[in-house]
């Protein structure tokens, strides 16, 4: 009998340690964190009082959270469409195999193993605007040099261009794999056809590679929307909050303005954005 | 223009032609990078030398010198190393386990908790780095390393790798073991884990890297200052009023470095299709 409840106990031993992690740093916290975002109150006396959608009716008003949002929506545009072309382009110039394009795979995909944190401080020393390679490069050329981190605009040039120089090799791996998967027996009947290697691209590999290109702009996204650390580094959000996106202002809600509350409510509608992206991705990729 | 027939001659020139067009671009690609390194062994005057010269004029490793000892970047690499390890060791074990059961055993409740593991993918720390921070606090492990150890060793990544690796092993394997008297115990720590080693070798390599590279859990959890990681102390430093670039530019090397020989060394990993896809995190 013992012997009988201990064998129909195993299973549930084996997973116990990894699903008390699991539930206890995120699926609690995910439930507290809805439940926060229907109160107020703080982290010293904790929920005070009930105020049901008032947090996501202040949103609707929120300046500092719209701006944030509509930075981080145009960021997200910007940098996908970046990074998909980018990164195809790249995986199409090294699919071939050869010494030669393997150390240059190396290459690009090597920013994606730094932490954004270096990324950030990398970016920052070479668009430095006194002590930076880039200004000092244009002043030999005789041009003057530009406040890369303190004009809006070209702080967020920079912040875009981090981010794609720290995202581009990921996403070119999985586009090599993506091509490697397209028959060469097509590209040999196109050449025998006469196609150039202009339309192969637009009738061949465009079409197949549509799972591909889907898959990665969907991945990008998601990681698009969750930026924060290299913006951190780069810029802090300025000038002004020129590039403060949303994660920042959930950061800066709860911690530095002492609002738990309202900034789950931020973090609910972030939540919401992620889960739409993540179920568009499992509908394409069960499509595969 | 006629175009003659491409020769093996000419074939070969364009190859290598091509090959080193795309190294140049690859270089190129990563000036930011050289340039930090480049920058970390010059003299502190030689950095607000302008126009700046390429290669460190009096190359020195005085910034280093300055990091491990005034800045003591020598805690916060041991506190990143030990985290990194800890925290990953912590992943092999919990995720192996749970990965056995979920591929190895029939029972009540595995769908659901399959489901579980997939969904928590979609929560990622951006989304619950407030509340989280809340039950730190009420488990007293607020500016603790191990607030930072062990909330993200449950990997569901690793889940999923280890899981389908199992599920490849043959039954009838862990059957003759039962045969054999072997206690389900003795069949996960002596078959499972032994047969799984590439696919724990592939976790180890990510959910070190993850852990090292880990920067908004130091960033919520910690606030003393001997208890910072690698990549809180950096961005710390960054966050001072006029920054001492020399410092930090050795210090960003020093953060570099590993991840760069762990990537060199075990680069067929990353750059594999197998696991390419895979999420970060």
């Amino acid at each position: 009998m013992g012997h009988k409840l201990g064998k129909l106990l195993t299973p549930y031993l084996f997973v116990a340690p990894n699903t008390l992690i699991f539930g206890i740093f995120v699926v609690l916290p995910m439930a507290y964190g809805l439940v926060y975002s229907f109160y107020r109150g703080n982290f010293i006396g904790g929920l005070q009082q009930f105020v049901g959608l008032g947090n996501y009716q202040q949103l609707l008003q929120d300046r500092a959270f719209l701006t944030s949002l509509s930075h981080t929506f145009v960021y997200v545009v910007l940098v996908v469409c970046l990074v998909v072309v980018l990164s195809l382009a790249l995986a199409i110039a090294l699919r071939a195999t050869s010494l030669g394009t393997a150390l240059a795979r190396i290459g690009f995909y090597l920013p994606v193993i730094l932490s954004p944190v270096v990324v950030g401080v990398a970016w920052r020393w070479m668009f430095s605007s006194d002590l930076g390679v880039i200004n000092a490069v244009l002043s030999s050329l005789g041009q003057s040099p530009i406040p890369w981190l303190t004009d809006i605009n070209w702080a967020r040039a920079v912040v875009i261009l981090a981010s794609v120089w720290s995202m581009v090799g990921f996403y070119m791996v999985i586009f090599i794999g993506g091509l490697n998967t397209i028959p060469a027996e097509l590209y040999q009947a196109a050449e025998v056809d006469g196609a150039n290697p202009r339309q192969q691209f637009w009738q061949i590999t465009l079409p197949l590679l549509t799972p591909t290109t889907l898959m990665v702009t969907i991945l990008a996204t998601i990681n698009s929307f969750k930026a924060f650390e290299i913006i951190l580094v780069l810029t802090n959000g300025g000038p002004g909050d020129a590039t403060r996106l949303l994660v920042q202002n959930i950061y800066q809600t709860a911690f530095e303005g002492a609002n738990p509350t309202y900034a789950s409510a931020q973090s609910v509608v972030l939540f919401g954005i992620l889960m739409l992206l993540t179920l568009v991705q499992l509908r394409i990729s069960r499509e595969d | 223009m006629v175009s003659t027939p491409p020769t093996r001659k000419r074939l070969q020139n364009r190859r290598f032609l091509r090959d080193a067009l795309v190294i140049l671009l690859a270089v190129f690609f990563l000036v930011p990078v050289i340039w930090v390194v480049l920058s970390s062994f010059k003299p502190n005057a030689e950095l607000y030398v302008v126009p700046p010269s390429l290669l460190p004029k009096e190359p020195t490793l005085e910034n280093y010198r300055m990091a491990f000892t005034v800045g003591h970047f020598a805690t916060y690499t041991w506190n990143s190393f030990f985290v990194a390890t800890v925290s990953t060791l912590i992943a092999l074990l919990t995720n192996s386990m749970a990965a056995f059961a979920l591929a190895k055993y029939r029972f009540v409740g595995r769908q659901a908790l399959f489901l579980l593991t997939l969904a928590t993918i979609m929560i990622p720390l951006q989304v619950i780095m407030v509340p989280i921070f809340l039950v730190l606090r009420n488990l007293g492990l607020t500016d603790s390393l191990w607030g930072i150890i062990i909330p993200p060793a449950a990997t569901p990544t690793g889940v999923f790798l280890l899981r389908q690796y199992i599920l490849s092993i043959p039954d009838e394997i862990l059957e003759s073991a039962r045969m054999d008297g072997a206690s389900e115990w003795g069949i996960y720590w002596r078959i499972i884990l032994p047969l799984s080693v590439p696919a724990l070798a592939t976790l180890a390599i990510f959910s070190f890297t993850w852990r090292w590279n880990d920067f908004i859990w130091p960033f919520v959890v910690i606030s003393s200052e001997q208890k910072a990681t690698l990549q809180l102390a950096l961005a710390r430093l960054v966050g001072q009023f006029g920054v001492d670039w020399s410092t930090l530019l050795a210090a960003t090397v020093i953060t570099l470095l590993p991840m760069l020989i762990v990537f060199l060394l075990l680069q067929h990993y990353f750059l594999s299709n197998l696991t390419a896809g895979s999420v970060k995190g």
